[in-house]
């Protein structure tokens, strides 16, 4: 079983904020591919992740230039553990590989330096000393990758002959060209070659006979000739071609050497880079926290969840696109062990639902959360309930509820959260409200949390069940508004007060003045109101 | 070659791009490499896609390697080091990546052949010469087979055209087709293009503009396919098009068919490149009174020319400069090898 489903995950907004999370280096995206959560029993652990990501955000406050640079350098990291493999394996590194790896402690050795000061990274985080591979590739290059001279004993003088004679064999190449050149009057092109036309018969009879020159291409109406190399020259390009074939040899052995330099240090680079890794992604964490807002949040023995102005930063991000604000949220969790939300359509419900999964999951993941405060006791699992027929399973929303419910209720004694929003509300609603009393007492007889929604009458006042109503439109609002004529969604969220207030156990009785609210037919919900048998619109309108 | 030299002096990055295989744009590049860093230039070299090996990877005929000077920097795949006889020590490397491997910024320590590979998108390209200006003087781009491209003058300030008997062992045929090249690059500046219609070529969209300068972006997906549905939108006052993609057969006959009822009729093109009509249909244009413009001219250099053609046989070398040098004035026409 897992902490949450995927789908739960969409539903309360977790994907976005996952979405938002975003670490600069290979190794922080890796580290949050698999970032764990904290569990029940993981308290210590995660009240240290908090205090971890408290402690990078205070450090931006006070020095935001040397989180800067951190990372700019974290954003240059490449994945060298593919290399480090290559070389732990015995195999021989390429210029471009050592490279990379040079490049790699480059970085470090700068990150090292830059967060030496950093008294909010524990010691477990620092980064390993790798001054041993790095003396062993600054050898040739400065910032980059050569195999320097002094990298091989013989190496410089290998070279050093090699250039002399291949300086020899072109000066000779050269005065024997001048040579022909001045007996002809004719110049070598850019590859070396002498051409003549055919019709300067004498030219060419001249040219063919010289025994410097060799026969290299012929058309119809062109010569080329080539140098004919002298046996001097045949010697030198044999013995310049011996030298390379030492060089070359003596490069492979620089180069088999620094990668077995790399496969030693492997263990402590695979290190640099798993911290690397969780440094880049503490810093993704407060970077996520500096964008939402944020609180410590504290751990209680009690089974609760306490929020106090809590503001949604996937909502609220998509109100701010609007103009719009969220307004924060507060409620408590646990008095009893399932807390009944009623109220006003389009008054919050399943927002509220959203937010108190939402801040729990990102406080398990090691976030920081975006409210005043925020206490809890860490939970098992949180499940969304879900809604929305699964044609792909052709199960209707009432078939595919049901189903997963059936996965999750006998999970009800593992302390997790249960979020339902307005369950069996696919079904009618004698079965469905008979349905939902008995979910929830079953519920009830567990240790996990349950948060639902419900239009259903005789929920809310079940025996055991704390009774939560969201404080929707007052009536002098009301009057207000119905004097101006219907208005549209914009209107109504100006008015609507979404905050919680105690329930009395009875659902309250506002969908049909949301309705008019909304601009429905008034015949149709002065017939509404008549199959209440309650007093006519017109009259409630004056 | 003397001239050619100092005429590229005054850029900061060339492209060389071959009409086709075995045009001896590597000889040409040879021949820049080696002129300019004898007149104390570093030069910046890189290709865009794969280029400097042995042989022909299409036609298997043998190639002459790139051969670098000491000092020069290049561009390349971290993947092609080592192949060559240059040794090269690696500066920098760059996020961009060919199929190759990542590039690398390399500059060379011991002169010698080298196999260079670069990025392959124009935008990367871009990239990667803005990193060599960083360690060179000049940057020169070695342009593989149909990615004249990297001409465009969104890339380099200038750009040679290498072309040779490799096209046809008739002289005269080379010289058409070569001259045809060097007139799509050097398509005139549009006069009428206002900066609305230049942003809108520039993002890739079509569009018509009117004589008062009116922009209006048109509806239709692609005029690869010459629609008829454009002629619609065409007229004596909306008489200007500019095409975001690529000027086609299809759609020059299109316009050719149609150039008689909108008088003065104007096709503006991003740049040279983006001509794909062949010469008929570009006669055909030309027959009709369409001008074709660039909203960015390309600054060609010159033109050199590779007289050998497939299996060692050549053309006349001297006869088929001075006849593309007679159709292309002012451009210059160098054989490297003469």
């Amino acid at each position: 079983m897992n902490f949450i489903d995927d789908a739960s995950a969409e539903r309360i907004g977790l994907t976005r904020i996952r979405q938002r999370l975003q670490p600069l280096s290979p190794y922080g995206r890796l580290l949050k591919s698999r970032m764990p959560v904290f569990l029940p029993g993981c308290e210590e652990l995660v009240r240290a992740e908090w205090a971890l990501v408290h402690g990078v955000l205070a450090a931006r406050a006070l020095e935001p230039a040397a989180v800067d640079a951190v990372e700019m350098r974290l954003r240059s990291l490449k994945d060298i553990r593919g290399i480090v493999r290559k070389a732990r394996e015995g195999l021989v590194l390429e210029d471009v590989e050592l490279f990379a790896v040079k490049r790699f402690l480059q970085l470090t050795e700068q990150l090292a330096q830059l967060l030496a000061p950093a008294d909010w990274l524990p010691r477990r985080l620092q980064l390993p000393d790798l001054s041993r591979l790095r003396e062993a590739l600054a050898a040739g290059s400065n910032s980059g990758f050569y195999i320097g001279d002094s990298c091989a004993a013989n190496l410089a003088a290998l070279r050093r002959e090699q250039r002399r004679l291949k300086d020899r064999l072109a000066e000779m190449r050269k005065r024997s060209r001048q040579e022909i050149e001045a007996l002809t009057g004719r110049t070598f092109n850019h590859q070396g070659r002498l051409r003549v036309n055919k019709l300067e018969g004498e030219l060419l009879a001249k040219v063919a006979g010289l025994p410097q020159l060799v026969l290299a291409a012929e058309t119809f109406s062109e010569a080329e000739f080539a140098l004919k190399p002298s046996a001097e020259m045949l010697a030198l390009e044999e013995h310049i071609g011996r030298l390379e074939t030492d060089i070359s040899a003596l490069e492979q052995q620089v180069r088999q050497k620094l990668s077995r330099e790399v496969a030693v240090a492997g263990p402590r680079l695979l290190a640099a880079c798993r911290r690397l890794g969780r440094i880049d992604l503490l810093l993704a964490k407060a970077r996520l926290a500096g964008e939402t807002g944020w609180c410590l949040p504290r751990l209680t023995g009690d089974n609760c969840i306490r929020l106090a102005e809590f503001t949604n930063p996937v909502i609220g991000e998509h109100l701010a696109a609007q103009g719009l604000s969220f307004q924060p949220l507060s409620l408590e969790l646990g008095r009893t062990p399932v807390t009944v939300i009623t109220g006003a359509n389009m008054g919050g419900k399943s927002v509220t639902l959203k937010s108190v999964g939402l801040a729990v999951a990102m406080a398990q993941l090691g976030l920081l959360v975006p409210a005043r405060e925020f206490e809890f006791s860490l939970r098992a699992f949180i499940y969304y309930s879900l809604q929305g027929e699964d044609a792909d399973r052709g199960l209707s929303t009432f078939g595919a509820e049901i189903q997963a419910l059936a996965a999750w209720l006998p999970h009800k004694n593992r302390h997790g959260l249960y979020l339902l929003d307005e369950p069996a509300r696919g079904t009618n609603p004698w079965e469905g409200s008979a349905l939902v009393r008995a979910i929830l007492h079953w519920l009830a007889g567990g240790n996990s949390l349950t948060l639902a929604a419900t239009h259903f009458p005789g929920v809310a006042g079940m025996p055991g069940v704390t009774h939560l109503q969201v404080a929707g439109l007052s009536a002098a609002d009301l009057q207000t508004v119905l004097a101006r004529g219907a208005g549209g969604t914009e209107a109504l969220r100006n008015l609507m007060d979404y905050s919680l207030v105690p329930g009395t156990g009875a659902v309250p009785r506002d969908a049909l003045k949301i309705a008019a609210f909304l601009g429905l037919e008034p015949e149709v919900l002065a017939l509404a109101e008549k199959e209440l048998g309650r007093k006519p619109w017109k009259e409630l309108r004056e | 070659m003397k001239e050619l030299l100092d005429r590229a002096v005054q850029y900061k990055s060339i492209a060389v791009v071959g009409l086709a295989k075995n045009t001896g744009k590597t000889v040409t590049v040879n021949c820049l490499l080696d002129g300019l860093s004898n007149r104390g230039l570093t030069v910046g070299l890189t290709s865009t896609g794969r280029d400097g090996e042995k042989a022909d990877v299409l036609t298997d005929l043998p190639k002459p390697p790139v051969v670098l000077p000491r000092g020069a920097v290049v561009a390349t795949a971290g993947g092609c080091l080592g192949q060559g006889t240059a040794r090269l020590e690696i500066l920098a490397s760059l996020d961009i990546s060919n199929p190759l491997g990542e590039i690398v910024l390399a500059r060379v320590r011991e002169p010698g052949t080298a196999e260079i590979s670069g990025p392959e998108r124009t935008r990367d390209v871009q990239a990667a010469i803005d990193a060599l200006l960083d360690w060179s003087d000049l940057v020169l781009i070695d342009g593989a087979l149909d990615r004249i491209a990297a001409s465009a003058p969104a890339v380099t300030e200038a750009a040679i055209l290498a072309t040779g008997a490799v096209l046809s062992y008739d002289l005269e045929r080379v010289v058409e087709s070569t001259v045809f090249s060097a007139r799509k690059l050097l398509l005139p500046a549009s006069v009428r293009l206002t900066p609305q219609g230049a942003g809108l070529l520039a993002a890739g969209r079509s569009g018509v503009q009117s004589r008062d300068g009116t922009v209006k972006p048109l509806p239709m997906a692609t005029l690869i396919d010459g629609p008829v549905e454009l002629l619609d939108y065409l007229d004596a006052q909306w008489s200007c098009l500019l095409v975001g993609g690529a000027l086609t057969n299809e759609l020059a006959r299109l316009l050719a068919a149609a150039a008689q009822r909108i008088p003065g009729l104007e096709v503006v093109v991003r740049d040279g490149t983006r001509i794909f009509a062949d010469i008929r249909q570009w006669q055909e244009l030309e027959r009709n009174g369409v001008s074709v413009t660039a909203a960015a001219p390309i600054n060609l250099l010159g033109v050199s020319v590779n007289p050998v053609g497939k299996h060692g046989r050549r053309i006349p070398g001297a006869a088929l400069v001075e006849a593309i040098a007679k159709m292309l004035p002012g451009v210059l026409v160098v054989d490297p090898l003469a």
